[in-house]
């Protein structure tokens, strides 16, 4: 247990090194700077501010900096003074570039709780429900309820968030306006773009608990359920279930992982203040910074959730890690 | 009344390949308080049989006839709702293989109290206290303790007495038993044979063994249905079997256990001055007996008696006409010092089963004739 | 008396396992050898014998170079083979081959009976492919399979036939060493019969040394010169068969021989059963002395406390020493007579 968890955090360390690595790389080889929008600025303010801001440096030094609680230049970190000494080993991600007053530790703050409500309630209706519908499809294999969820869940993979997100806007805000068609502010806000999250997520869960109880049916240990005098639901809630919920909470971390990268789109469609949204505007305006912190932070979260689904799975399994009596 | 009656049992699977008869026509009867043994080689049907029993035969199966009379009323026609209520409370098994026939997600605890609770309610500290009392009675130690314990955790044969004490919890009149000892080792088979013939005294249960070993025949059951090819082929009690058997296929099982005999021969070597370790060439041991040929696949059914390629009483009408599980007055040695001859009535599916009785007795005397009929009859196929 | 051809001398086994869901720490090993000695000759028979879990397989994995022992030495022909490096292993793995306990999973499902039966020679690269296929002829007519098997897959066979299979492929490549590990176990006993006799069959025709391990004594009986009876990862009896069954002394090996039902309901009635009691140790805590102690119910006919604070090793017990066992009782025996 111990070991694994270990095992996990190397894991992080190294991919984060990697993901920042070529994120950052990725962001200073595409052309364009921070400033390409501030129309009209003087040649000499835009130098001045990218000396400020370190723009003029190698990308190396620039990269080292943004890490390393290190002073690499005169200034200290991206000029704002000796008093400034930060990179993100002090979980300092620098100031953003383009709305230059604040920190990207600030607007972190404030969008990341956002964005977690959003994916937190996302999980929490699809997986509950796929897990329902997938175990009624397998009790009721091969009859029409089968079938239409069936339909039902090939549609939910085959389209991408966005397709659900902008249909069910289209349906549920404009053509029948039962919710809001953007904004964060009551839970009636919530439901489409937590729906439009989830529902693919929902369609997976139902999926992989169909045929891991289907598969479970026709094992033995059901038969001794049967056999016992059990009745139908018991043998499969109880029985077939159980051992099928396994592979559905090891597929939670896969599954929030998608959940993050979905929202990155579903907030942007819903105009959402949440972190997705930023991260979206700032690479759309190379908001170095911004987006290297949100990338950051998200490399770190879904590392962490697959860990976690990890570790609660062999958790609930008895037979990981422990020992055979003889 | 018979407490439980098999008559007649056909069983057939639909497969792409066109139908394949697996059980046809099972019969026998088990009575109050005995162990009936159904002996016969892997693939004879036996499991389906006993699951045909407890109503959990697996999808596409299909019952063309016969009746199962469990106190005289027919459990092929119970509905799903009836089914439960037989199950575990009138009709327990113990499955082939404990590893798999136990969830392996839920407690020892858990699974016994299921047993329980499908048939009446009760408190939770009285079910723990019924499961650990039902624990300590198939001979498991600290039962309070192993109750906590996942089936990952228990030994193989710990398994097969928890599979054992599950089925025991609802105090069923009949107790099927599919082959509990081929997955343990000698010793584990001699102590779950043991514990069953001491659970079927004391709850005067009727126990069905199912077995491929005729040695366990001989330990445990009162009396014996031979299955063949999906048939019983003959139905006897354990001494009548072992004295005269009345079908080929019998005989040639009987010929192939390891027996006294079997034990008597190795003394023999035993006491033959052996020094250093190699023994002489003469001293080899003699070939084992098996029957020539194999089982046929429920595919390929031969016409006729089943047993009729491998069978060396084999006549023309054997591959013609199939025989029927008939009862026959046959006169038989009741002692075979003595050589006074009885008259009795025996269930067999033979149509040669005089000549096939003769054969048998005249084979105390030595094995030999009746292993020359059997290599006569092979050779001009090989 | 015929040459030793594999010997092996106080090979010991342990196995390193965690302990526990939460205690990765507590690390936990299992004994499962412990001071093993055994001779196998040519054209001889060594049954060993002892219920699962008594490490006979770990031996078995052993001798042919699937584990590595903790201590000990396997030697063929003078040659240490367990410091060997795998390719140092590669000449000696055709003189000792090995069928496995599940015989359905040592066939590759998707592999036809040809192409299971030509990857030795594959592996090995020898022969021409002409040549191959002749000798797979050949050994598939050796182990009773005719040419209709001959592309079939593992689950168009019956279990005996699977056996057959995996022991004409053991034979692909000659070898002097058979190591048999419960080939019959799974069998049913008509077909249990049939593959021990070809089993007596190719020992003689090939001349070969086989260790044949099994649970039950009667398995081995027919095949085998001499039996060596196992209890938890040690040899407590060794003997000519005829000797063992006629007069076994260890008292588990009283049991092992009363455990195996007869096929006669009077002799089953009138013999006299040692049914053992509880279990065996854990192999994770084996006691001080004897590990047998606990089931035994000879200990009590001599000093209880003897035998488990004592261990008994495995001593000569007749004037040829022949015969060995490893028990307090037997030497009080011995020494009486
Ligand atoms: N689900 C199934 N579909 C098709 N054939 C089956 C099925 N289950 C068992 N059989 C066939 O029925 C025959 C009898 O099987 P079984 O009752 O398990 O035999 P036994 O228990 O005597 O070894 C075998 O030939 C087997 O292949
Ligand atoms: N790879 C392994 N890791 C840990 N323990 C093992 C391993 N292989 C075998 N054992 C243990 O060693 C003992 C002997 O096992 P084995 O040789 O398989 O016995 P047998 O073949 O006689 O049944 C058992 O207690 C078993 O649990
Ligand atoms: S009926 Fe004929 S073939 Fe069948 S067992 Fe009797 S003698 Fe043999
Ligand atoms: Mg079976
Ligand atoms: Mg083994």
């Amino acid at each position: 247990m111990i070991r694994a968890a270990l095992r996990h955090l190397a894991g992080l360390v190294i991919s984060v090194v990697i993901v920042l690595a070529v994120s950052f790389a990725l962001m200073h080889a595409v052309p364009g700077g921070p400033f390409d929008a501030e129309r009209g600025l003087h040649p000499e303010i835009e130098a001045n501010l990218a000396r400020a801001y370190h723009l003029d440096w190698p990308v190396w030094k620039q990269f080292l900096q943004y890490i390393g609680p290190f002073n690499l230049g005169p200034d200290g970190w991206l000029g704002t003074g000796a008093d400034r000494f930060g990179g993100v080993l002090a979980l300092d991600f620098g100031p953003s570039l383009r709305h230059r007053d604040y920190d990207v530790a600030d607007i972190l703050a404030a969008s990341l709780p956002v964005s977690f409500q959003l994916g937190a309630l996302a999980l929490a209706w699809s997986v509950p429900l796929g897990i329902l519908l997938g175990t009624l499809a397998a009790a009721r294999a091969g009859t029409w309820l089968d079938a239409l969820l069936r339909v039902l869940t090939t549609t939910g993979i085959v389209l991408p968030g966005f397709v659900i997100a902008s249909l069910s806007l289209l349906v549920f805000a404009f053509a029948w306006p039962l919710f809001p068609v953007a904004g964060w502010s009551s839970l009636r806000h919530m439901v489409l773009p937590a729906f439009a999250l989830g529902a693919p997520c929902a369609t997976y869960v139902a999926r992989l608990t169909r045929s891991g109880v289907l598969e479970n049916l026709q094992l033995d240990f059901v038969r001794t359920a049967k056999g016992k005098g059990l009745g139908r639901g018991a043998v499969i809630w109880r029985h077939a279930l159980r051992s099928a919920l396994l592979p559905v909470v090891a597929y939670l971390g896969p599954a929030s992982a998608a959940i993050l990268t979905g929202s990155l789109v579903v907030e942007k469609i819903f105009f959402l203040p949440g972190a997705g949204t930023h991260f979206v505007n700032s690479a759309l305006n190379r908001d170095y910074t911004l987006a290297l912190g949100v990338t950051l932070v998200y490399t770190v979260l879904v590392f962490c959730l697959n860990a976690l689904a990890d570790l609660l799975a062999s958790f609930l399994d008895p037979r990981v890690g422990g020992r055979q009596e003889s | 009344m018979t407490l439980l009656e098999v008559r007649n049992l056909r069983l057939r699977f639909d497969t792409k390949d066109g139908p394949l008869q697996v059980l046809d026509e099972i019969s026998f009867k088990l009575e109050a308080g005995e162990t009936l043994a159904m002996v016969g080689e892997s693939g004879s049907g036996k499991s389906l049989t006993a699951l045909t029993l407890m109503g959990l035969l697996p999808p596409g199966a299909i019952i063309e006839t016969g009746e199962v009379l469990l106190e005289g009323r027919n459990l092929l026609t119970l509905s799903a709702r009836q089914w439960r209520s037989v199950r575990g409370r009138e009709l327990a098994m113990v499955y082939q293989d404990a590893n798999s026939a136990l969830h392996p997600l839920l407690t020892v605890g858990e699974q016994l109290a299921e047993a329980i609770l499908a048939h009446r309610k009760e408190s939770p500290s009285e079910v723990r206290k019924a499961c650990a009392s039902a624990l300590g009675e198939v001979g498991i130690s600290a039962p309070e303790a192993r109750l906590d314990a996942y089936p990952h955790e228990l030994s193989g044969g710990m398994r097969q007495r928890v599979v054992i004490a599950m089925a025991l919890l609802a105090r069923p009149k009949v107790l099927i038993a599919d082959e509990p000892t081929t997955a343990v080792d000698v010793t584990m088979q001699a102590q779950i044979l043991e514990l069953l013939e001491h659970l079927r005294a004391k709850y005067s249960m009727a126990v069905l063994l199912v077995t491929h070993d005729l040695g366990v025949v001989a330990r445990a059951a009162q009396k014996v249905a031979v299955v063949y090819a999906g048939r019983t082929v003959e139905l006897a009690t354990t001494k009548e079997l072992f004295q005269t058997p009345l079908h080929p296929y019998s005989v040639g099982l009987l010929r192939s256990a390891p027996s006294e005999a079997a034990q008597s021969m190795a003394s023999v070597l035993a006491a033959s001055p052996s020094q250093g370790p190699t023994q002489s060439p003469s001293q080899a041991p003699a070939r084992l007996f098996s029957i020539p040929g194999m089982a046929p696949s429920p595919a390929r059914m031969p016409v006729g008696c089943a047993f009729h390629p491998r069978c060396p009483f084999e006549v023309a009408r054997c591959s013609r006409e199939r025989p029927e599980l008939k009862a026959w007055r046959v006169e038989v040695p009741s002692n075979m010092h003595t050589g006074l001859v009885t008259a009795t009535s025996r269930r067999a599916a033979c149509f040669e089963q005089e000549r096939v009785a003769a054969a048998a007795v005249a084979s105390r005397t030595g094995w030999h004739e009746l292993e020359q009929l059997w290599l006569a009859k092979m050779e001009p196929r090989t | 008396m015929t040459e030793v051809l594999l010997q092996v001398r106080a090979i010991g086994k342990r196995f390193d396992v965690g302990a526990g869901r939460f205690q990765a720490r507590a690390r936990a090993s299992i004994q499962a050898l412990s001071d093993v000695d055994l001779d196998l000759a040519s054209g001889q028979a060594l049954g060993l014998v002892g219920e699962s879990g008594s490490g006979k397989s770990t031996l078995a994995r052993i001798l042919v170079g699937l584990e590595q022992p903790s201590k000990g030495s396997v030697r063929l022909d003078g040659v240490e083979l367990t410091t060997l490096s795998r390719a140092a292993w590669r000449p000696f793995r055709k003189r000792i081959q090995m069928v496995f306990q599940d015989c359905a999973g040592s066939l590759d499902p998707r592999q036809s009976v040809r192409s299971a039966l030509l990857e030795p020679y594959r592996i090995h690269g020898l022969y021409s492919a002409r040549e191959r296929d002749m000798r797979c002829m050949e050994l598939l007519e050796a182990v009773g399979l005719g040419a209709e098997h001959w592309n079939r897959f593992p689950h168009e066979l019956s279990g005996g036939q699977r056996q057959r299979v995996a022991i004409a492929r053991a034979l692909a490549l000659e070898p002097q060493i058979l190591i048999l590990d419960e080939p019959v176990s799974a069998l049913d006993s008509s077909m249990r019969a049939q593959i021990l006799n070809l089993l007596i069959e190719l020992k003689r025709r090939f001349h070969l040394a086989c260790l044949f391990v099994a649970h039950d004594l009667f398995a081995v009986q027919a095949l085998c010169e001499h039996i060596a009876v196992m209890y938890m990862g040690r040899i407590v009896e060794v003997a000519p068969t005829g000797a063992l069954f006629a007069n076994p002394l260890h008292p588990y090996t009283q049991a092992l021989l009363s455990a195996v039902p007869f096929a006669d309901p009077q002799v089953e009635q009138q013999r006299r059963r040692i049914v053992l009691q509880g279990e065996p140790p854990s192999p994770m805590d084996l006691p001080p002395g004897c590990a047998f102690a606990a089931r035994c119910p000879t200990k009590h006919s001599i000093d209880a406390r003897l035998c488990e604070g004592d261990r008994p090793l495995l001593k000569g017990c007749d004037e040829t020493g022949l015969r060995q066992a490893a028990c307090h009782a037997v030497v009080t025996q011995g020494s009486q007579s």
